[in-house]
């Protein structure tokens, strides 16, 4: 074995080796000091050799036959462990890590504690105590941190490298929870606080890190008269709480005039704060950035209408290449967040040409439009179809988080990958270079085994022939 | 026999003993009838080897045309109107030496060297008491010579067959030693007929022709077992012998390193032993015959006897 080793090979079967025991004994046979069989004959001195001088230049006999029997064996048992040159390199398997960055992950781990160890804080320990248990030696891994969130953060580190730091920041969006089944590959890690469907993702292989956790009560809604706070009890009715701090609208001022009157009204009528940094607030209505009039770009009208209303604007150039405002932001990520796209934008309005110029996402609000050329033709229809899409994108307070995402996440999961099939690409066609050299060696093993047993058979045949 | 430093431990030897079986009286009786009338029916004009030429008359026999009228037998052709001659043979009787090597070495061969000189021996013996000879038995081998065994008459033959019978290959002392004890030679001296059977592998040529004189005739049979005839009968190698071993001496000889190369010369050499005494045998005037333990006696004696 420490030979093959310095040859860079190994036995795929070591156990073969015990076979080597045979060829041992034949040899240790011939060692054996044995009664020499003699053959009397009255004209014996007629040979010239005499025994004595022979003996005394070979203490052990070893034929042609039995030696080439021996080198038969030898070779047949080399091939019968199959033979594959060692590895040349070390493994590296490539592991990516999903990191679940919906609401729940920032909740207290603890609910009496609560700013102390968050759901998140104790599944990626877990995920990155498992990643620093690897053995380099063997087991080396580099890890892909995988945000999943649009946009997120995605970075590739070694596996002792932890976790990076952004990823435990909370988002300043809510995300909704990732689509697992679209994320199950070799090699992939959840990080999350549910313990998921065990049975589909153990037989994928894929590993698991949930850090489980209480139910945490607290506000899951908020209304123009306060939170509602939820009491962490199933079927439990919602409470009103105290009320919090005014939800804040920023109305953007280059929109066009209907449009932004139509938002301080809307605001005024929910009790919404109107003004300020966009940072914090509820809900940014904004007129998409217009690359034209630095450009030069000519402005273009459109009439688009939806709900019942119908108005000619002037377009003004959104950030996407074809003129309009991007529909969907981007590819959808591998994650399947939602169809909702990279960014989470959602188109609500589309021109003539199914060119989006108004796009909306949770608290933000995006109109590729800069005048309305003239007034809609139904300013009721107008004014509802608005305030709907309006009401439906105002966010919520950092203290509100779904109901959903408050209820208990059951007991803490630490499961680990299969790394068989996390093997990377390049180590696994180095691998098949190296397997088919051994199938070769396994095969001229067996022709020259075959050969030194057909020789030793022959010589053997000669020998008492 | 030297006496060998490199004596050491002997296999069993294949063939110590001799066993004469219950067909072998019948073979020699019949082969010493053959032998013995084949010679009566050479006897005239022709040479004269086993029969004599003297006076004591032996009987008759049918008269061939050309013979020698003064034996022509004119009472019986007068009684029974058919032509016989009268047959004599010397009035001295002959005297004949049978020597048996019955040393280790002759234990050699499946059958037996010794088993073979003796049935050569028997027959001999047989053919020579027919004739009328006085015959002296003698061997070698085993604790040294032994006692002379002596025959004067055909009834006497079972007591040759029984003396033959109880040989037994051993020792080192082989026809060498009957051939240069000057006590053995005395007694082979009166002897007109000296024959000797063995292996003559250690037998000085020379102690041999000193034991030819006046018109002595010596006939010198030379027996080899098989395998010593052809050593790969006895397989050489992993599948047979290691070594060879001299029965006498107990040194081990091996066919060396390449065997085919080794077999080789001993065959070359065995040839110029063989071929050495049938020279010697030709140039003064001795019979020599050489053959295989299993051969039959019938196959060489007759030339051996010539």
């Amino acid at each position: 074995m420490t030979a093959l080793g310095i040859l860079g090979w190994a036995l795929t079967v070591p156990g073969a080796l015990a076979g080597l025991l045979l060829p041992l004994g034949i040899i240790l046979l011939s060692f054996r000091r044995r009664q020499p069989r003699l053959v009397a004959l009255g004209t014996a001195r007629l040979f010239e050799d005499r025994e004595a001088s022979a003996a005394s230049r070979r203490r052990w006999q070893l034929s042609g036959s039995r030696w080439w029997a021996v080198v038969a064996l030898v070779l047949g048992i080399l091939a019968a462990g199959r033979p594959r040159p060692a590895a040349e390199d070390q493994a590296v398997f490539v592991l990516t890590v999903h990191v679940d960055r919906s609401p729940s992950m920032f909740l207290p781990a603890e609910p009496s504690e609560p700013g102390g160890e968050r759901r998140i804080d104790r599944a990626v320990d877990a995920a990155t105590a498992w990643l620093a248990s690897l053995d380099p030696a063997v087991e080396r891994a580099v890890v892909r941190w995988r945000a999943l969130e649009p946009g997120g953060l995605d970075v590739t580190l070694d596996a002792g490298d932890g976790c990076p730091a952004g990823l435990l920041e909370a988002p300043s969006r809510a995300n909704p929870n990732p689509r697992w089944g679209r994320l199950v590959a070799p090699g992939a890690i959840f990080v999350t606080d549910e313990g998921l469907a065990p049975a589909a993702l153990r037989s994928s292989g894929v590993g698991l890190f949930a850090s489980g956790g209480l139910a945490v009560p607290g506000a899951v809604a908020a209304g123009s008269d306060g939170l509602l706070n939820w009491s962490g009890e199933d079927d439990a009715p919602l409470q009103l709480g105290a009320e919090d701090e005014d939800l804040r609208v920023v109305i953007g001022r280059e929109l066009a005039a209907p449009l932004r009157s139509l938002a301080s009204l809307w605001a005024e009528e929910r009790g919404l704060a109107v003004g300020g940094a966009p940072q914090g607030a509820s809900l940014t209505i904004r007129q998409a950035e217009s690359p034209a009039d630095d450009s030069g770009n000519p402005r273009s009208s459109s009439t688009v209408g939806r709900d019942g209303w119908s108005a000619r604007v002037e377009v003004s150039r959104g950030p996407s290449a074809d003129g309009g405002l991007s529909a969907d932001g981007g590819p959808i990520a591998d994650g399947g967040l939602s169809a909702d796209g990279d960014q989470g934008w959602r188109p609500w309005l589309l021109d003539e040409a199914r060119q989006c110029l108004v796009r909306a996402r949770r608290g933000e609000v995006e109109v590729g439009f800069s005048r309305i050329l003239p007034e809609p033709t139904s300013m009721e229809a107008f004014a509802v179809s608005w305030a709907r899409l309006l009401d439906e994108h105002l966010a919520p307070p950092g203290a509100v988080v779904a109901l959903q995402e408050r209820r208990a996440a059951g007991a803490a999961v630490s499961r680990a990958p299969a790394l068989a099939g996390a093997l990377d690409p390049e180590v696994l066609s180095r691998r098949a270079r190296r397997a088919s050299r051994g199938r070769r060696a396994e095969l001229l093993l067996s022709v020259g085994a075959a050969a030194a047993g057909l020789l030793s058979l022959v010589l053997r045949l000669r020998g008492s022939a | 026999m030297n006496g060998s430093p490199e004596r050491r431990e002997v296999p069993p030897l294949p063939s110590p003993e001799v066993e004469l079986p219950g067909t072998y009286l019948s073979r020699i009786g019949a082969f010493a009838t053959q032998l013995a009338a084949a010679r009566e029916r050479e006897e005239v004009g022709r040479r004269r080897t086993l029969q004599g030429d003297g006076q004591e008359f032996v009987g008759h026999r049918p008269y061939r045309p050309g013979e020698d009228l003064r034996r022509f037998d004119w009472d019986l052709l007068a009684r029974l109107d058919r032509p016989y001659v009268r047959v004599h043979r010397s009035e001295a009787r002959e005297d004949w030496w049978i020597a048996v090597d019955a040393s280790a070495s002759m234990g050699v061969g499946r059958p037996g060297k010794l088993q073979s000189a003796a049935e050569a021996a028997g027959a001999s013996i047989a053919v020579g008491l027919r004739l009328g000879a006085r015959i002296t038995l003698v061997s070698s081998g085993g604790e040294g010579p032994s006692r002379p065994v002596q025959l004067t008459r055909t009834a006497e033959l079972g007591h040759g067959l029984t003396a033959l019978g109880s040989m037994s290959a051993g020792g080192r002392g082989g026809l060498e030693d009957l051939v240069a004890s000057r006590g053995h030679r005395a007694g082979a001296r009166g002897c007109g007929r000296l024959l000797l059977f063995g292996d003559f592998i250690d037998v000085d040529p020379a102690d041999v022709l000193r034991l030819l004189g006046g018109r002595r005739r010596l006939h010198l049979g030379q027996v080899l077992a098989p395998e010593e005839w052809n050593p790969s009968l006895a397989g050489i190698g992993s599948s047979g012998a290691d070594s060879f071993v001299d029965p006498e001496s107990g040194a081990r000889r091996r066919p060396g390193e390449d065997p085919r190369r080794g077999l080789e010369r001993y065959e070359q050499s065995l040839e110029a032993l063989v071929a050495r005494w049938s020279d010697l045998a030709a140039a003064h005037g001795v019979s020599h015959r050489a053959w295989s333990s299993a051969d039959a006696f019938e196959r060489f004696l007759p030339d051996l006897l010539r």
